[in-house]
């Protein structure tokens, strides 16, 4: 199920808010558990079984950490960590990465291996993440272990953040887990944020999608030098709103419930280096990778060989863990050129820069990793990139680009508005104590404005893509 | 402890208030509409509530389950259907979109179908116009050559253009028509002199793909003259007003309010006996006035599309001719201008009508042929291929 649907909105979430708010405080957590297996399931109800068979290996797992590490026996406890990110990595790797491996094995030694086309489970990549992350913060100390197995599950299963995360690494809600309280402002302040997030994804993002949609499928040939560069700059806010209203509504929702979840995007548009991009996407995975693979590996602690081998791991995975295909793995790559090679002097130089011009510097390059990003066939990248500097056929521009221009243009003046801090700083002015009456009223326009906008368009429903099926 | 109602605490009862009334209103107020079986805007069967069963929990096709026939099921009969999709519309037009969901806002008030160059499949395109040329060369040989005509008619997005937004890239149709119009010659009736003359008249429905009965008239002057047979003027036919009330379907894919069509009836003096699907209950009539209560008027035009349509000339017989139209709806319209030349006229869609066109043709005993597509239908259909059999 997704947050952007009207089954979510009026009959999942009407039911859990009843369910979970009449529950006493010691059911709660189960409450939690069950709805977010119902939430998981609905796609593909087999998979629950997944669900299931992860929470009881990694309570198990975290368990026998413990016991170890209380009996003094770290080398055990280290042997139990180790298990479980096998079983987990296992887990991740022959639903989610069998096929490609198995593709590549075919091409390379010509062998006709039929691929097993299983179905990815959803939220795959997020979940193993935030579970392996429980083994490792108890064996660090950074966690205590949670006797609890139903509170266990809430945490691995907790719907809000289950299928687009953010990754909720487990010591940032041990202590929520067991004892959080809600409130009626921690509510609220989720239903703003939740409303935000509604909006980014059904009115910002899917409306600005069907751009995308367009021309990429265009014939290369015909695609003008402008219509490619909209086209990019549409599915850049694309992924972004849609990415980051889906943290939103996670996050909202985590605190309806009473839980602070870690902010997952800040303004990535804004950067001025590719370094400070990646500080600002997608904040939980890049947290992720530096505390369990980066900062283990020595991080740059090291000699500086092995720290270039470092960020070279890190965004090998990265990439890969956007999905089974070589593009993510340039995607990757890609970044981590770019990271090394600012880390070691083009940061510097981009400082004394005048700010637009690391500005676009950035955005160049984000908008050209976004076309490695946007297909998984090489050859198509390739020929994008190609329409993107080399004028072809259509020429610079042609009618069909106008036509895409016009229709778009408010639209487009409106996400690059929303991509900034601006909107934010004035909401903050115009919220301000000083009218609280006024304030008020125009957060309850805001979040009946957004909601009854985004249910026409669920329900008028042409075009509701979700994005993570690869993750 | 009574908390007392602080700025921020006020703030935030209204913000969960209004937030709960929203989620809970809409979800219980939902419960007290009756489902309903069919969308009379939409013009479609709506989804229905789906049985549940275990079988259809875990079926493997993502359509054959419960999941996902539910959600189809909560859309289709989601309360305040109607307006919610209003409120996407005049979103979008806030926003400056031109089109949406694939029709335009045109000026004065016309939606018109959007075929972009882009969604036309050349390859389909390549087969009907080459199957078409075939066929009435075909036919011409074995009926004479006087006797077998095509007609593609331009839709409003060729002959309204200038009312059509800017940058518009539109499939082509005058290029397709020069084509067609070169390559089968005499065989061919351009009907775009005549509607361009008139384009200023009511050719077109403001809220439908089709053409007006008026259109149409305009058609079968080009038709008549085509034939070298006088051509009767629009004084010679009884024309009444079907409905005032006409919401067609390009209204259905935007639902936003905007004056309603008029249709017309063109009624000659001539008796007639129609049969639609030989299903053994005749009509004394090509206006099946009882479609003007429903939602899609246009059916009161022969009745909408039947798979045979059959329309006998009662009374004296004297032509002897008997006329084969092979049609899309267009030709609804448009047959009843010419219904009294021919003892008997015979319809056939090929979307439905799955007989090979030799075995009619020998069975009816036909002596005339006209195809009647509009001009992007034509370019679409893949049912063409039974032009072959």
């Amino acid at each position: 199920m997704v947050f952007s649907s009207l089954v979510y909105l009026f009959r999942f979430l009407p039911i859990v808010l009843i369910l979970y708010f009449i529950a006493p405080k010691n059911i709660r957590n189960a409450i939690l558990f069950v709805v977010s297996l119902i939430f998981y399931s609905w796609g593909e109800p087999i998979y629950v079984v997944l669900m299931i068979f992860s929470t009881v290996v990694d309570y198990t797992h975290g368990w026998l950490v413990d016991s170890n590490l209380k009996k003094g026996n770290r080398a055990r406890a280290k042997y139990f960590v180790i298990e479980s990110m096998v079983i987990n990595l296992a887990l991740l790797g022959f639903f989610k990465y069998a096929d490609f491996l198995l593709g590549n094995i075919n091409n390379l030694f010509g062998t006709e291996i039929p691929l097993l086309k299983l179905a990815l489970p959803i939220g795959i990549s997020f979940y193993t993440f935030q579970t392996m992350s429980y083994t490792v913060d108890i064996y660090r100390g950074q966690a205590k272990v949670q006797r609890n197995i139903i509170s266990f599950g809430a945490y691995v299963a907790l719907f809000p953040q289950l299928i687009a995360g953010p990754i909720v690494q487990y010591k940032t809600v041990a202590e929520e887990l067991d004892h959080r309280s809600e409130s009626m402002d921690l509510f609220a302040s989720g239903v703003m944020k939740f409303m935000c997030g509604l909006g980014k994804k059904v009115l910002l993002a899917n409306n600005i999608g069907l751009l995308w949609d367009t021309v990429s499928t265009m014939a290369p040939a015909q695609t003008s030098v402008l219509a490619a560069w909209l086209g990019i700059t549409a599915y850049c806010f694309q992924v972004y709103f849609d990415f980051s209203g889906y943290s939103d509504m996670a996050i909202g929702l985590g605190r309806m419930f009473g839980f602070h979840f870690l902010e997952n995007f800040n303004y990535p548009f804004v950067s001025k280096s590719i370094t400070e991009f990646w500080r600002r996407w997608h904040i939980s995975l890049g947290s992720w990778f530096r505390e369990y693979v980066y900062i283990p590996l020595g991080g740059n602690r090291v000699s500086l060989p092995k720290q270039v081998r470092n960020i070279a791991v890190v965004w090998l995975l990265t990439g890969f863990w956007h999905g089974a295909s070589w593009n993510f793995v340039l995607w990757g790559v890609y970044f981590g050129v770019f990271l090394v090679i600012e880390k070691f002097f083009l940061a510097n130089i981009l400082k004394k820069l005048p700010d637009f011009v690391s500005h676009i510097y950035t955005l160049f390059l984000v908008w050209v990793s976004f076309v490695l990003f946007g297909f998984d066939d090489l050859t198509r990248v390739g020929s994008y990139l190609k329409s993107m500097f080399i004028p072809g056929a259509a020429g610079f521009v042609d009618t069909q680009t106008l036509y895409l221009l016009r229709n778009y243009a408010v639209m487009l003046v409106i996400l690059i508005f929303a991509s900034t801090s601006v909107p934010k700083r004035l909401m903050e002015k115009l919220f301000s104590a000083e009218y609280p009456r006024a304030t008020t009223v125009a957060k309850m326009m805001f979040v009946a404005g957004i909601f009854l906008v985004s249910v026409g368009y669920l329900v008028d429903a042409t075009y509701n893509p979700f994005l993570y099926f690869r993750f | 402890m009574e908390q007392k109602d602080t700025p921020k605490n006020f703030g935030s009862k209204a913000v969960t208030g209004i937030f709960l009334a929203l989620v809970f209103g809409i979800t219980i107020a939902g419960f007290f509409v009756p489902v309903k079986a069919r969308s009379e805007s939409e013009n479609r069967a709506l989804a229905q509530k789906p049985k549940f069963s275990l079988a259809s929990l875990f079926a493997k096709e993502d359509k054959e389950k419960f999941t996902t026939k539910y959600e189809a099921y909560l859309t289709d009969q989601f309360i305040g259907r109607d307006t919610w999709i209003s409120v996407k519309t005049r979103t979008e037009l806030l926003l400056g979109k031109t089109d949406i969901n694939g029709v335009y806002f045109a000026e004065d008030d016309y939606l018109i179908t959007r075929t972009d160059a882009s969604s036309i499949d050349a390859e389909q395109e390549e087969k009907n116009i080459a199957r078409l040329d075939a066929f009435i060369k075909k036919y011409s040989e074995l009926l004479g050559d006087t006797n077998v005509y095509a007609m593609l008619v331009p839709t409003a997005a060729d002959i309204l253009a200038d009312k059509l937004p800017p940058f518009t890239s539109e499939y082509d149709q005058e290029a397709l028509l020069d084509r067609v119009a070169a390559m089968l010659g005499d065989n061919f009736i351009d009907t775009r002199e005549e509607l361009m003359q008139h384009k200023d008249e009511y050719l077109y429905y403001k809220t439908d793909h089709h053409w007006t009965a008026l259109g149409a008239y305009y058609a079968y002057r080009a038709w008549a003259q085509a034939q070298k047979i006088p051509v009767r003027e629009q004084e010679d036919y009884k024309i009444s007003t079907g409905s005032e009330e006409f919401y067609g379907t390009l209204y259905s894919k935007v639902n936003i309010q905007m004056p309603a069509d008029t249709v017309l009836l063109y009624e000659d003096e001539r008796s007639y006996r129609v049969e639609y699907d030989m299903d053994g209950k005749p009509q004394k009539s090509m206006f099946s006035m009882k479609r003007l209560s429903e939602k899609d008027k246009y059916m009161v035009y022969l009745d909408g599309n039947h798979a045979l349509t059959q329309i006998q000339q009662q009374g004296q017989k004297k032509t002897e001719k008997k006329l084969l139209v092979i049609k899309d709806s267009y030709a609804h319209t448009f047959v009843p201008f010419l219904a009294q030349d021919y003892d008997e006229v015979i319809m056939v869609d090929f979307r439905y009508n799955k007989m090979p066109v030799s075995m009619i043709i020998e069975n009816y005993g036909i002596t005339d042929i006209l195809v009647l597509y509009n001009a992007t239908n034509f370019v679409h259909d893949d049912n063409l291929y039974q032009l072959e059999r």
